[in-house]
């Protein structure tokens, strides 16, 4: 069997994997549903996500040394996980291979062919990396921290040290200026601004590393759509998540892998990863006669990488059609160098570099002037229980949608701007596009998510019991009473279904009792008088006065009043006896209601939003959670310092 | 494809790397095979919720599940002392009719878990309490049928007495495939527990015809607002568009039953009723233009309330007081 053949299949094989991951994502022991399947390993694999969390976290997540393998055999084997493993190449390959029929095989080739405009993906890598890394040179520039001015000092020290001992040798010297100026550069911010908060590092490679995007599109946009489950899941922010999936298929169908060439950061880290690989693509044409020139080679070149002159091996992705395409059989996979030459890695200016650098390390600054994750921090957004602190948080997300995909309530919903830009596609809770709350005895968010931005959690820590009953459920915020919206506290309509589905127990909302005359029914004359059954002057009334809550009070005061059983035709049925209780003809009446005013118990609350979500006044519920007193942040507890249980970061 | 590759000669070490790569994809597609039999701590923490707690005496409510759905919460029990804690508003009708114990537990469907609905047992200690809750509960104008003889329904709930149980199963929205399993549930229930509604055999005693679908209840105390007069059965008929109620009660003795038909009697003469002429241990009372009829029989108690006429609401006590003798033949 033909390599190209061999590559096809592979491709298929990771793109089901992909897709049988997002779809079995679904709480659940059936063989369609999670059970023990490796939901994250794809993206475990993906040597962007562990290296940018190690940047952001100073830690690799366990799952994530995988993406070492993958490093290591690129290093080995050049860039085999675009070509033969990429979810997103393929689609585009197939998009771009479906558009290439219908081209003259001129047109085609032009389409293949290197563009300068593919360094662009370095510069994002180069950006994005920067932004992730940027906080790691804290101890050098904070001279209030430890060790003082001692690190810039050494820097400067060592990099005069290379430039003198370097003199023949122009990386060791530019090396060695490059520290001297930053170690200077350190010291001098490190005196003139102290505290600043120009270093702040975020990690946002997940908008565009295209494992997480090609899941997240799946789970949020492709299956919710085509919804093979038969489920109706609503989801925010679709036009954004799915045009961007819609946008990159369509630029391949313009521009072969279009994304792949001029944008994925996953590729330019693995280009600059083959720099000095043992095997590579390229002519084998010892004596330089073989090759006819025909430019066959480069028809089908998914990489743009230019096989027919010299070869750029860092856009190289492995897929072999040279090779098949060749009629001479020259093009080959080898651990000898191109005949023709070849050109091993990106040729990018320092200067797009610095700026690039520049730009990534500035952005993040900028987004957090208003201190989101500080006095700014908005206290709808509410994240899954076990989500970390909101910065380790943010520094651990990658956007990939699993939590979103698994939720079984669909509670779970992708941020647009209501984390800020930095946020985007971060996992909310929305408690009114949910099926229901958060459910109290579920652990699947925290138990797929690959970086462990939400924590996995084990369900007694959850829920608060066994060992961990000391500490009690984990929080995910607090239930708010909106009075001016709530049927009893508004209207004085009974009503309490909030108190009613709460699910902790005791349960976090308690209500208390009162009697109001309801507002028109209070001047009322009886006429006349039955064994159980009082006829009044009754105005027209919509209220169902027989539910239970409505009492006729009489001469004896509300204290004494009968409840109501029934109307009919000006008669008014009540429990109990009327001339008992005072009723006479031409004696006074009212309709008084019996309402249970609900109240929440920040104690009990654990922010679950079941009373948010269940509140009969829609729209903007009567009852609304907020993140105030979450366990995750201790700043954001309520009543602080009262003793509120359980706060820990 | 191209031309070339019509003619393409697969070299041997070609053949072997594709075979390796082959053998590395099966590998792979093994270990994912074996590894999706340890199981998510998510989908264990969820099969937790199928056994019942063993330190608690619950009624294991998930294995009377049918296949479409699956539990969605742990079950929970709840005692007079905790009742307050799950139904605060409702707790004290309960316990006025002598509630026991309740167990609740979500159910969704498996299909699509958004749909789900949430189980309530309580146990009244009796059928006579159970179905006294049951219609205190049960608003009018709602369509009657289910498993059991007392059962109604609404577009998102099912509500049911049978045995010494009172069964709400109350949906998170009104769906019909939810509501064929809410309905199957309770099915399995009732086919579990076992038939025994004999208990309440005053409810036999309303004859079929003119009776309003559904309208059988029982009023557990002061029944008309007559004070002491408890557990009284009654049901709505309707003559001529006229509603009239009918009720039975039963008494431990022959003279308590007399003694109580006597007390409905001089209430209704206590408050302006006049004395109708009538046959012999029958009162029939003219009361502000309706009839009432108290009559004892045996441990019996029956009556007719607010009739349009005195014959309307002889017949029909009549009719009653002929079923209860023939049940009491049948008996003998
Ligand atoms: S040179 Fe060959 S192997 Fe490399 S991308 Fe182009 S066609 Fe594929
Ligand atoms: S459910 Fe909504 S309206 Fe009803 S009591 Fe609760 S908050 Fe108020």
């Amino acid at each position: 069997m033909r390599l190209v053949t061999i590559r096809r299949i592979t491709q298929g094989f990771f793109l089901v994997l992909m897709i049988g991951s997002c779809l079995v994502n679904r709480v659940g022991d059936r063989w369609y549903e999670l059970r023990g399947w490796p939901v994250s390993w794809l993206l475990e694999l993906d040597p962007l996500v562990g290296l940018a969390t190690v940047l952001t976290t100073g830690s690799l997540y366990k799952g994530l040394l995988w993406g070492t393998l993958t490093l290591a055999l690129t290093a080995l084997l050049g860039r085999f996980f675009c070509g033969w493993l990429c979810p997103l190449g393929t689609l585009q390959q197939m998009v771009g291979a479906w558009t290439d029929k219908g081209r003259r095989p001129k047109a085609r080739a032009y389409g293949r062919q290197s563009h300068p405009g593919q360094k662009i993906k370095y510069l994002l890598l180069t950006a994005l990396l920067t932004m992730a890394g940027v906080e790691l040179v804290c101890p050098l520039v904070d001279l209030s921290g430890q060790g003082g001015w001692i690190p810039p000092v050494a820097v400067i020290l060592a990099g005069i040290v290379l430039i003198r001992t370097g003199q023949k040798t122009p990386w060791k010297r530019s090396t060695g200026w490059a520290m001297a100026v930053a170690g200077s550069l350190c010291l001098m911010l490190g005196n003139l601004l102290p505290g600043n908060r120009l270093l702040a590092a975020g990690l946002q490679t997940g908008i565009l590393d295209p494992i997480p995007l090609v899941y997240r599109s799946v789970s949020l946009v492709v299956l919710p759509l085509i919804s093979p489950d038969g489920t109706f899941v609503v989801v925010t922010g679709g036009l954004l998540t799915g045009g961007v999936f819609v946008l990159v298929l369509a630029l391949s169908a313009w521009r072969p892998r279009f994304y792949c060439r001029y944008v994925c950061p996953l590729g330019a880290l693995l280009g600059l990863t083959v720099r000095w690989s043992v095997w590579r693509m390229g002519r084998q044409d010892k004596n330089g006669d073989a090759c006819t020139g025909c430019g066959r080679c480069d028809h089908h070149c998914e990489g743009a990488c230019d096989p027919a002159n010299e070869i750029q091996w860092a856009e190289c992705v492995l897929c072999y059609n040279c090779r098949d395409d060749c009629p001479e059989r020259i093009m080959g996979y080898s651990t000898r160098p191109s005949t023709t030459g070849e050109n091993p890695g990106p040729d990018l200016s320092r200067r797009a570099v610095l700026t690039a650098g520049a730009t990534g390390a500035i952005l993040l600054p900028l987004a957090r002037l208003g201190d989101p994750l500080g006095v700014g921090w908005r206290p709808d957004l509410v994240r899954p229980p076990g989500s970390l602190t909101e910065e380790a948080f943010l520094n651990r997300c990658i956007k990939c949608g699993l939590c979103m995909r698994v939720c079984p309530t669909n509670v779970i919903q992708p941020t647009v701007l209501e984390a800020g830009i930095e946020g985007l596609w971060t996992p909310r809770l929305d408690f009114r596009l949910g099926s229901s709350g958060c459910q109290h005895n579920c652990i699947a968010c925290g138990s797929v998510c690959p970086t462990a931005a939400i924590r996995p959690l084990a369900l007694e820590e959850r829920m608060g019991t066994a060992s961990f009953a000391d500490k009690g459920p984990v929080r995910i915020g607090t239930a708010f009473m909106d009075r001016g919206r709530c049927l009893p506290w508004a209207m004085g309509i009974p009503c309490i279904v909030c108190q009613e589905n709460c699910p902790v127990s005791p349960k976090a909302i308690t209500t208390r009792t009162i009697m109001e005359t309801v507002a028109g029914l209070d001047r009322l004359i009886v006429q006349q008088v039955s064994s159980r059954a009082v006829h009044l002057n009754l105005p027209f009334t919509r209220s169902p006065l027989a539910g239970g809550d409505y009492f006729l009070a009489g001469p004896a005061g509300p204290q004494n009043a009968l409840r109501i059983t029934g109307l009919q035709a000006g008669w008014i049925q009540v429990a109990g006896d009327p001339a008992g209780a005072g009723f006479r003809q031409q004696t006074p009446a009212a309709v008084v209601v019996r309402l249970q005013q609900p109240y929440v118990d920040p104690l009990h609350c654990i922010g679950c939003g079941v009373c948010q979500h269940e509140c009969p006044v829609r729209g903007r519920a009567a009852i609304r959670v907020t993140s105030e007193n979450e366990t995750r942040s201790r700043a954001h507890a309520l009543l602080a310092g009262t003793g509120l249980p359980h706060s820990k970061d | 494809m191209s031309e070339a590759s019509e003619k393409f000669t697969v070299t041997p070490m070609e053949r072997w790397v594709g075979f390796g790569v082959l053998l590395t994809l099966a590998a792979i597609a093994f270990g994912i095979y074996r590894v999706q039999f340890r199981f998510n701590p998510a989908v264990t923490a969820r099969q937790a919720f199928s056994e019942p707690a063993a330190a608690m005496e619950t009624i294991a409510l998930a294995a009377l599940a049918p296949d479409v759905i699956q539990p969605f919460s742990p079950p929970e029990q709840f005692d007079p002392d905790t009742l307050s804690d799950k139904i605060n508003g409702k707790a004290e009708l309960y316990f006025s009719a002598g509630f026991r114990s309740l167990t609740t537990q979500r159910f969704a469907l498996t299909d699509n878990p958004a749909l789900w609905f949430e189980l309530f047992v309580y146990d009244m200690g009796t059928a006579r309490n159970a179905f006294s809750v049951f219609s205190m509960q049960r608003r009018g104008g709602l369509e009657a049928g289910g498993p059991t003889l007392f059962a109604y329904a609404t577009p998102n709930g099912r509500f049911l007495a049978h045995d010494r149980f009172y069964l709400e199963l109350v949906g998170a929205e009104a769906s019909e495939p939810l509501m064929a399993a809410a309905d199957a549930m309770a099915r399995t229930f009732v086919e579990n527990i076992g038939a025994d509604v004999a208990e309440v055999t005053e409810m036999a005693l309303f004859p079929e015809e003119g009776r309003v679908e559904g309208s059988r209840s029982l009023v557990s105390s002061d029944a008309f607002g007559i004070t002491g007069f408890d557990q009284v059965f009654t049901a709505e008929y309707q003559y001529d568009g006229i509603p009239v109620t009918a009720y039975v009660a039963r008494r431990e003795t022959a003279e308590a039953a007399g003694t109580a038909a006597r007390v409905v009697r001089d209430f209704y003469l206590e408050y302006g009723g006049t004395p109708l002429a009538a046959p012999e241990n029958i009162a029939v009372i003219d009361i502000l233009d309706t009839i009432e009829v108290v009559l004892s029989h045996e441990q019996y108690v029956i009556g007719v309330h607010e009739a349009p006429d005195r014959e309307t609401a002889l017949g029909l006590a009549e009719r009653i007081r002929k079923r209860l003798q023939e049940t009491v033949d049948d008996r003998s």
